[in-house]
């Protein structure tokens, strides 16, 4: 990481405080990430995390419905927010020292929002729209088909937006519920990232963060997911004609000691032209049109993602197996060493282009402290950057085990 | 926060080569863009610009296509191609201390690539299955045929990527004689940004494209685009959960006098922060009936008019109550001028976000090179702020009589037959 270290303190209520001041441009970012997302739903409340982050705009006495979007557009500056099946965070970007405008907008926020039933109901209709929207996203329901099959019993198991009768079932109580639990100081991260001084951050985090108190302790942590023991398999039958194929492995948490070679696996595979899959699967006279691997970083264990897009009227058992012919041959051989040099390097590229702005730098801080500390970052990037062939080799021993795989075919008809 | 300066210089090929200077982290990101696009493809010919483009990255004389490929790779670099309706690109993004090979790479790719027919069989196979995926998409397809009934015939209601049938009639020797007439350096800008010193980046950059031939290459002449004299719709059935709608008509050219009024117009309409705007607040916070609600004139203004685009997604039975709201909005926006605080926010707003489109290597390479087609001085970035801090609430409403019309107007569904409206 560049430029000036991170600094962090503990207010007495439990909220943690991360800055760092770089100077890059006029803008600073503003981020508040809660320690919840669709993990936290309890059964049968698909939906509720990202409900809640809904409900979150439409408002507090102080700044009534659309106030703090329409103060953000007059300050020069941009928000949003996300759910995640880990977190939920929100966050602005603002030049010329807003940035205390946001933290103000924050506090106000996390002290006590308008959670009304005429706002739920509105909300409700605006997240069925939204639910429709992946409905006719044929990437997102193979996405949810991918998740459903490879977890069992963890919440990762379900889609952040929620299932369509879930989202209608739920109540203003579970609304209210969720939020008094979860959007407290002890269970939220605040980071401020860019031309903002650390001292000053940290003092009108105080002043507007600092009266707020924290409730209970949330609840204990989902069920663990047992073991996968065997291959799994599903169809996605849609209208659309695009042929995909994808394979999913269990891979460790982001904090794992072993998390950084598993990083480097997906570069290994598909990222450039010189990947091994895109030159099995894509180069010269090739089946698919595009090929991918994604491993997400998550609390719990996640995924590693390998999707190719097939060209019309390839057999889609050939693409899966040309697939795993290339993991076979990976794990018999090993890599050389060039190739995990040249995979360090990308991984080392993309890290440092995800902080390029200060809306990444916050989001990678704020990531790494609500796992425990923004400092765990650097061990995550130190461990890739040394993972030898062995932590290789045994990392695909460990997760790319072809028993434990979890394929699901998105077909046409 | 003074902004560093931009160093120019133009090679005796004609290319024109902008540096800046990013020293925040060790990376740099180039953009080369050649002015020509999807505007020239040939009658019939659709998508030869995007493949000729595509089959760059398939190899140079200097390199085999595997061996570009694993050069930039171990260099932790990427390559990409793309085209557009008035160009052609090659966006690099690397580490600064591989600069120099890098741009070495992006030349021969640009000034000598290889052209051989298995690479050219591979684009076209790869550009089939992209065009097949994004006519099963909803919003591609209503993007797509909104263009072609604002534009009809004119080359800016053609896709960029082209159509099936006209891919198919292809050859590697249109892929060539295309590049031979388009991809000359007296055409092309270069924009770089990032951790180096600009001086010795200009330096690297003329001995990379030094040896590009700098032929004029071939101007394409384009018809004028009229301005639609009567309501046009087109309903398009695919039947899914929700019905997408694109409403609006020809927009405005980047040279046009009010360009500012018109960003300025963009936010108080559509293109807020959040849920800021009219119509998002009307349609998605008053009326819940819409996840995603925008409009936009200014990313579509090039050389030649863009256009002026609203775009919703909502249920079926919805649909009118959508397209009755949007027309309302445009109505209004025409007959009320916007308040004194929808400008002061639509300005402000215009500002920070001057300053978040710069952030990265790659956007600041992309707007010095923006900058350089559309004849601004690179001082541009400076006088913006006050450009747009001048717009008055009279040229707001100038700006809508010039872009909204809530009579003649282009619409297109996408739908289940019940989205259908008349």
């Amino acid at each position: 990481m560049s430029g000036a270290e991170p600094r962090k303190t503990v207010l007495g209520n439990g909220l943690a405080v991360v800055s760092v001041l770089e100077r890059r441009s006029p803008l600073a970012a503003v981020l508040i990430l809660y320690r919840c997302g669709s993990r936290e739903e309890p059964p049968g409340k698909t939906g509720l995390a990202h409900l809640v982050e809904h409900m979150m705009f439409r408002g507090t006495s102080a700044y009534p419905a659309g106030a703090v979007d329409a103060a953000t557009g007059r300050l020069g500056g941009v928000n949003n927010a996300v759910t995640t099946p880990d977190y939920t965070a929100y966050y602005f970007v603002l030049p010329d020292g807003h940035w205390r405008d946001a933290l103000a907008m924050e506090a106000d926020r996390m002290a006590g929002c308008t959670l009304d039933r005429e706002s739920l109901e509105m909300e409700r209709r605006v997240a069925i729209e939204e639910r429709k929207m992946l409905d006719d996203d044929p990437e997102s329901a193979l996405d949810e088909a991918v998740a459903m099959l490879a977890y069992a019993r963890h919440p990762y198991r379900y889609p952040v937006i929620g299932l369509r009768e879930d989202i209608e079932s739920l109540t203003l109580d579970d609304v209210s519920g969720y939020y008094r639990t979860h959007y407290t100081p002890s269970n939220a991260v605040l980071v401020v990232a860019g031309d903002a001084d650390p001292d000053e951050v940290f003092r009108l985090a105080e002043a507007g963060f600092g009266g707020i108190s924290s409730g209970p302790p949330p609840a204990a942590d989902p069920p663990l997911e047992p073991p996968q023991r065997e291959a799994r398999r599903a169809v996605v039958r849609t209208s659309i004609r695009t042929t995909e194929v994808v394979l999913a492995y269990r891979c460790p948490p982001a904090v794992a000691s072993d998390s950084g070679a598993v990083e480097l696996l997906p570069a290994l595979l598909a990222t450039g032209r010189s990947s091994r899959l895109w030159r099995a699967l894509v180069a010269g006279d090739g089946i698919a049109a595009d090929v991918s691997a994604v491993r997400t970083l998550s609390r719990d264990p996640g995924l590693l993602t390998i999707s190719a897009t097939l060209h019309e009227g390839v057999d889609v058992a050939r693409a899966e197996d040309a697939v795993l012919r290339a993991l076979d041959a990976m794990r018999r051989d090993g890599v050389p060493a060039d190739e995990l040099a040249k995979a360090r390097n990308l991984v080392r590229v993309d890290l440092m282009l995800s902080r390029e702005t200060c809306l990444g730098l916050a989001g990678a801080l704020g990531f790494w402290e609500s796992l425990g500390g923004w400092e765990l970052e650097q061990r995550f990037e130190r461990s890739v950057a040394t993972a030898g062939s062995p932590d290789l080799q045994q990392s695909l021993e460990d997760y790319l085990d072809p028993d434990s795989r979890s394929t699901v075919w998105l077909v046409h008809g | 926060m003074a902004r560093p300066r931009v160093a120019r210089t133009v090679l005796p090929n004609g290319l024109v080569v902008l540096a800046v200077e990013s020293r925040s982290l060790p990376l740099f990101a180039s953009a080369l863009v050649v002015e020509a696009g999807s505007r020239c493809d040939p009658e019939g010919r659709w998508g030869l610009g995007t493949v000729t483009t595509s089959l760059l990255l398939e190899g140079s004389e200097d390199l085999a296509g595997d061996d570009m490929a694993s050069r930039l790779d171990v260099l932790g670099a990427s390559l990409e191609a793309s085209s557009s309706y008035e160009t052609f690109s090659l966006s690099a993004v690397g580490l600064s201390e591989n600069l120099r090979d890098v741009l070495g790479i992006v030349a021969g790719a640009a000034a000598r690539p290889r052209f051989d027919a298995r690479g050219f069989d591979d684009v076209v196979r790869r550009e089939l299955t992209a065009i097949a995926e994004d006519d099963d998409d909803p919003y591609c397809v209503c993007r797509r045929e909104f263009f072609r009934l604002v534009f009809g015939d004119h080359p800016r209601g053609r896709p960029v990527e082209g159509r099936p049938e006209t891919l198919r009639r292809l050859t590697v020797e249109d892929a060539r004689a295309h590049h031979h007439g388009l991809f000359s350096p007296r055409r092309a800008v270069l924009g770089i940004s990032g951790d180096f010193d600009a001086q010795a980046a200009l330096e690297a950059a003329a001995g990379a494209f030094d040896a590009w031939d700098g032929r004029a290459g071939v101007e394409a002449a384009v018809a004028h685009v009229e301005r639609q004299t009567a309501r046009r719709t087109r309903f398009v059935r695919m039947d899914r959960e929700q019905a997408h709608v694109s409403l609006g008509s020809l927009g405005i050219a980047r040279s046009h006098p009010l360009y500012h009024a018109v960003s300025a117009l963009d936010v108080v309409l559509g293109d807020s922060p959040g849920l800021a705007s009219r119509l998002a607040t009307r349609l998605r916070e008053v009326e819940g009936l819409a996840y995603m609600v925008e409009s936009d004139t200014v990313s579509t203004a090039g050389k030649d008019p863009g256009v002026f685009w609203a775009y919703t997604a909502v249920s079926p039975e919805r649909t009118r109550d959508a397209v009755a709201g949007i027309l309302d909005e445009m109505r209004r926006v025409r007959l009320e001028p916007p308040s004194d605080d929808e400008l002061a926010a639509a300005i402000a707003y215009l500002r920070g976000r001057h300053a978040l489109d710069r952030e990265t290597n790659e956007a600041r390479a992309a707007r010095l090179v923006g900058i350089e087609r559309h004849g601004l001085d690179q001082d541009y970035e400076d006088r913006y702020p006050s450009l747009v801090g001048s717009v008055t609430r009279s040229d707001l409403l100038a700006a809508a009589e010039a872009v909204i019309d809530p009579e003649r107007y282009s619409l297109v569904v996408v739908g289940p037959s019940r989205s259908r409206v008349p």
